[in-house]
């Protein structure tokens, strides 16, 4: 795994550590944006998911986090998702490794992008100067919008 | 009158309104149960073209327009020599293509056609596609699994796709729908072919299909006329016996023909059926009957379309004529056009004489004729033109009607028992699943569709599972709850009772008397007359067909991806037609296609090329991308490969990526909510109500877990604390070691262990690390260190082990994890940074 920090305790660790596919990342994430029920069973309930995908500080501090989630940016400035395409209800979280993944509850729309953009370099940042991540959100989240006002 | 013409423009304009109508979200309308009655439309155009192309023929080039020959694309230049004679020296009306491949076909057709005086009408029996013939090209559902779907919309848009492929091969004329109705589980040659046993059912359904193909100027072919379905010998191998009396005829095997003769219906084909209360004169086939195509058909059903004898090679015919002469009672009967003809100089030649003997008149020879050159017409044969061969296999596999093809899959399945709701599966955390295939391997789409919702274990049985070979499966079994079989290989016909041994039924007894057994049937329904273990099961899911969309979908429906909406279109035992039990929701995520959320794949076309642009540039070696819409996957791939070395791997959606900080939130996060939900933790708390021994001494007692996890508590962003375990750039000996023991017992890499007081060491430095007094929005890791710690006091449980029973495995979740090398094989890990300080690699 890439981070040292968590490869000294082991591997596990509340920061970095984890693998996934997109796939099951994907069901974490509907898990989340149906606010803790998946597969005819509740694992949270509805009200916690609802506050830590809030941003308990925008108010009193401008601070777009949530609690454990990042948000989408609200007034300009960059941030993890493209540009105005997600709503505030919108959460998720992007990783060093060159990963993001985003749910909309107001559209339903999960994303997950996977990559080792650190191989074999953690120097490249291109996927940030290209803006990849954002670039193919915003082709899902146009899509979507579009698919929406056709109905 | 029918013929009247204000009628035809009543009917032309009931036609085209429901047509419009059927654009409509909620149309079902084009599928009237009675429409008005219609004369086709070819027979309603203006007769300019069929006019000037009917006086340049002979009398006897007239007769060789009633002419349909075989054509195969699968032979060799000697049968092409044989049509191309027949085309120029008998000028044979038409051809009708059998076995071969789409490019071959489209070439010979072109070939045929440029030597035709006259075009030539081309037809195929294309009942569920073009993939009854041919090689690489679409499979739609049989019609059997088209009888279980209750939206006959769908098989409307289903008939516009093949009509769409048909076209764009060159086809005019698909022998197709079958319009019998199969009241006979023996019946060796409709059975599968047919909509079942319900008359209604029949007759919407065929309508449906017929119309969504005239409407795409393909001309449909209800056979076999006059019904086929309540018989058990094949009239390809002798002379099939129908005993009914005319009464039950008019009530039940003329019923659906009827129907469509009255929605517009364009060509029928006759069966070879000794049918007696109709024509009692021994050996006299339907297709030689005049009293059936002539007086029952034309002049008593009103139908004045164009009429197909069936292959006159077929036993039922030939058996009792000899070629030349059996054309000659065809077309007697009332026949237009001769299929597969044997001996066709022979056959004029007859033709001939019998119009010398005033048999027949050259007059109506001509009728004929005319029919045919309208026919020719309304397919677009007066402006003839090639088949264009360049992205011709592209064409013949457009998303619109693979997406066409998946929803009429979906839609048919059908779960005919469902004890203790055993569909969906639930509960997957108290499951151990056992995925058991018959009749293949373990590699197979049902398996791979269940990948993805679960954890289990591959078995394989043969169908004629010897006693040793239950006795295994029996013993390896024993440990599961849930056993899942999949039947392969089945028989869609009832020779060798559908595929179904005496040893299968052994096995799948034995299992479902022990087991709780889901079943799943690839094949056709009627195999459950006799297939008594089969009865056992908890739950019953009937997916007709050995198909990889049938797999898929059985797959979701079992897991909760999917709804179940089909009805089982035939009786079988225990179940009467029209039984299946209908779950209108999903549970879980369903695979799909962007079409399924109203989106066009076109406007997703610029993913791929930002990711080839990516890769160009090197931005990384190669991704995964996931996109869901309401629980709807409609956009699943991954690009290129794990490294940018000469031969890397290439990525697959099953591979497993470094997710880094997404952690936080997939494992710290959710963590969290569940011991929030469940009120161990409140974040609105400080550290010092969790670790109090930890922080109380320390700058950090006060700090709200709330404010850790928002990035504002003052924390400093990262501490390299690797940099102080390392001596002249390699690891420390008294910290690390290349082996596992109780004190070096956390893996760091391959071959390097840390020792387990790094952990304290960890700590000692964040808390001798200043907090800001500052609380402003500064990203670090570092409150996650506690959160770990958190998690480990409340669960007693590392966090791994409490991500993984809390979630990742209630969820069937089997590709996300910590701790990689342990779960999984290194090839399916993209590489990360290559480290060259700390760990070598």
């Amino acid at each position: 795994m890439h981070d040292q920090g968590a490869a000294m305790l082991g591997g596990v660790c509340g920061h970095a550590g984890l693998f996934s596919n997109a796939n099951d990342l994907g069901v974490m994430m509907q898990l989340f944006m149906q606010y803790g029920e998946y597969g005819g069973e509740r694992y949270f309930k509805e009200e916690v998911v609802k506050y830590f995908t809030s941003a308990p500080y925008f108010v009193s501090n401008k601070n777009r986090r949530g609690i454990g989630f990042d948000k989408a940016v609200r007034a300009g400035g960059s941030g993890p998702t493209c540009s105005k395409c997600t709503s505030n209800e919108s959460f998720g979280h992007s990783g060093f490794t060159g990963t993001i993944t985003w749910a909309d509850p107001k559209t339903g729309f999960v994303y997950v992008f996977l990559s080792n953009r650190v191989n074999p370099d953690a120097e490249n940042r291109k996927i940030i100067s290209l803006s990849i991540r954002t670039r193919i959100q915003k082709i899902f989240t146009d899509a979507i919008a579009k698919a929406e006002k056709a109905i | 009158m029918r013929k009247l013409f204000f009628l035809a423009i009543v009917g032309a304009f009931v036609f085209l309104s429901s047509f419009l109508f059927e654009q409509t979200k909620s149309a079902p309308a084009v599928l009237k149960e009675i429409a008005p009655k219609v004369t086709p439309s070819f027979l309603k155009q203006n007769s300019k073209w069929v006019d000037s192309v009917f006086n340049t023929l002979s009398e006897e080039e007239r007769i060789g327009q009633l002419f349909m020959v075989a054509a195969y694309s699968n032979r060799d230049s000697t049968h092409q020599r044989e049509i191309e004679k027949l085309i120029t020296d008998q000028k044979i009306g038409g051809l009708i293509f059998f076995q071969g491949g789409p490019i071959r076909q489209a070439n010979l057709t072109n070939a045929y056609q440029a030597k035709a005086k006259v075009p030539l009408l081309v037809s195929i029996d294309a009942e569920w596609g073009l993939a009854m013939r041919l090689d690489s090209t679409m499979k739609f559902p049989k019609q059997m699994t088209l009888g279980a779907i209750s939206e006959n919309n769908l098989i409307y848009q289903m008939g516009e796709q093949i009509a769409m492929q048909c076209k764009r091969m060159g086809i005019h004329i698909n022998l197709a729908p079958v319009a019998d109705v199969n009241n006979n589980s023996e019946n060796p040659v409709i059975n599968y072919r047919s909509f079942g046993e319900d008359k209604h059912k029949v007759s919407n359904k065929a309508i449906a299909y017929m119309k969504g193909m005239q409407n795409k100027g393909i001309m449909a072919n209800a056979k076999h006329f006059p019904g086929h379905g309540d018989t058990d010998s094949d009239s390809h191998k002798t002379l099939p016996i129908i005993k009914h009396n005319r009464e039950r005829l008019d009530s039940l095997e003329l019923y659906p023909f009827q129907q469509m003769i009255d929605s517009g219906l364009g060509s029928m084909m006759i069966a070879h059926l000794y049918i007696p209360s109709l024509d009692d004169r021994p050996n006299r086939a339907s297709t030689l009957s005049e009293n059936i195509v002539t007086d029952l058909l034309q002049k008593e059903m009103g139908f004045e379309g164009l009429i197909f004898t069936d292959a006159l090679n077929m036993r039922g015919v030939s058996a009792f004529y000899n070629p030349g002469k059996l054309d000659v009672e065809a077309l007697l009967a009332g026949n237009d056009v001769l299929l597969f003809s044997e001996d066709i100089p022979k056959a004029i030649e007859e033709i001939k004489m019998a119009i010398d003997q005033k048999l027949i008149s050259q007059k109506e020879i001509d009728r004929r004729c005319r029919k045919i050159l309208f026919a020719k017409a309304w397919c677009g044969l007066n402006k003839y033109k090639p088949i264009d061969t360049a992205s011709l296999s592209e064409d013949l596999h457009k998303s619109e009607a693979e997406f066409v093809n998946m929803k009429l899959y979906e839609s048919a399945l059908t779960l005919l028992k469902n004890e203790e709701a055993a569909v969906p599966v639930m509960k997957l955390s108290e499951k151990k699943i056992a995925s058991i295939t018959i009749g293949a391997g373990n590699e197979n789409d049902f398996n791979t569709a269940i990948d993805r919702y679960c954890e289990f274990d591959a078995f394989s049985y043969s169908l004629k599972p010897s006693n040793d070979e239950i006795a295994k499966a029996l013993d390896e079994l024993k440990e599961y709850n849930l056993v899942l079989i999949t039947i392969h290989d089945m028989n869609q016909r009832p020779y060798q009772n559908f595929g179904i041994t005496n040893q299968l039924n052994s096995l799948i007894d034995s299992l479902a008397s022990q087991h709780n057994v889901i079943l799943n049937i690839l094949g056709n329904p009627y195999c459950l007359n006799r297939f008594e273990g089969a009865h056992k099961a908890k739950a019953i899911l009937v997916s007709y067909e050995e198909e990889k969309l049938a797999k898929d979908v059985s797959g979701q429906i079992i897991f909760g991806g999917l709804p179940v909406k089909g009805k089982l279109p035939v009786s079988v035992k225990n179940y009467p037609n029209g039984s299946g039990i209908i779950i209108d929701k999903s549970i879980r995520i369903n695979y799909t296609m962007p079409q399924a959320l109203n989106i066009s794949p076109k406007d997703l076309s610029g993913v791929e090329l930002i990711v080839s642009e990516a890769l160009r540039e090197k931005v990384f070696p190669g991704c995964q991308i996931f996109a869901a819409k309401d629980g709807k996957v409609f956009y699943y791939k991954s690009f290129g490969n794990h490294t940018y070395d000469k031969g890397a791997l290439p990525v697959k959606t099953t591979d497993i990526y470094d997710l880094a900080s997404i952690t936080k939130i997939a494992s710290s996060t959710a963590s969290l909510m569940k011991l929030q939900s469940e009120g161990v933790v409140d974040v609105d708390s400080s550290l010092s109500a969790y670790l109090s021994n930890m922080v109380d001494t320390s700058a950090y007692k006060n700090i709200l877990l709330k404010e850790m996890l928002t990035h504002q508590a003052g924390f400093t962003p990262w501490i390299p604390f690797y940099v102080r375990t390392l001596h002249k750039g390699k690891p420390k000996f008294e910290l690390y070691s290349v082996k596992q023991t109780d004190y070096f017992s956390e893996r760091v890499a391959d071959n390097l262990f840390a020792h387990k007081s790094l952990r304290d060491s960890i700590f000692k430095k964040i808390l001798s690390t200043k907090v800001s007094a500052v609380k402003k929005y500064k990203y670090s890791d570092i409150g996650y260190y506690f959160i770990n710690e958190i998690i480990r006091n409340k669960t007693n449980m590392t966090q791994d082990d409490y991500v993984m029973n809390t979630f990742y495995k209630p969820l069937g979740l089997e590709n996300i994890g910590y701790k990689p090398r342990l779960k999984w094989d290194l090839n399916r890990i993209p590489p990360t940074e290559e480290d060259k300080t700390f760990r070598g690699q």
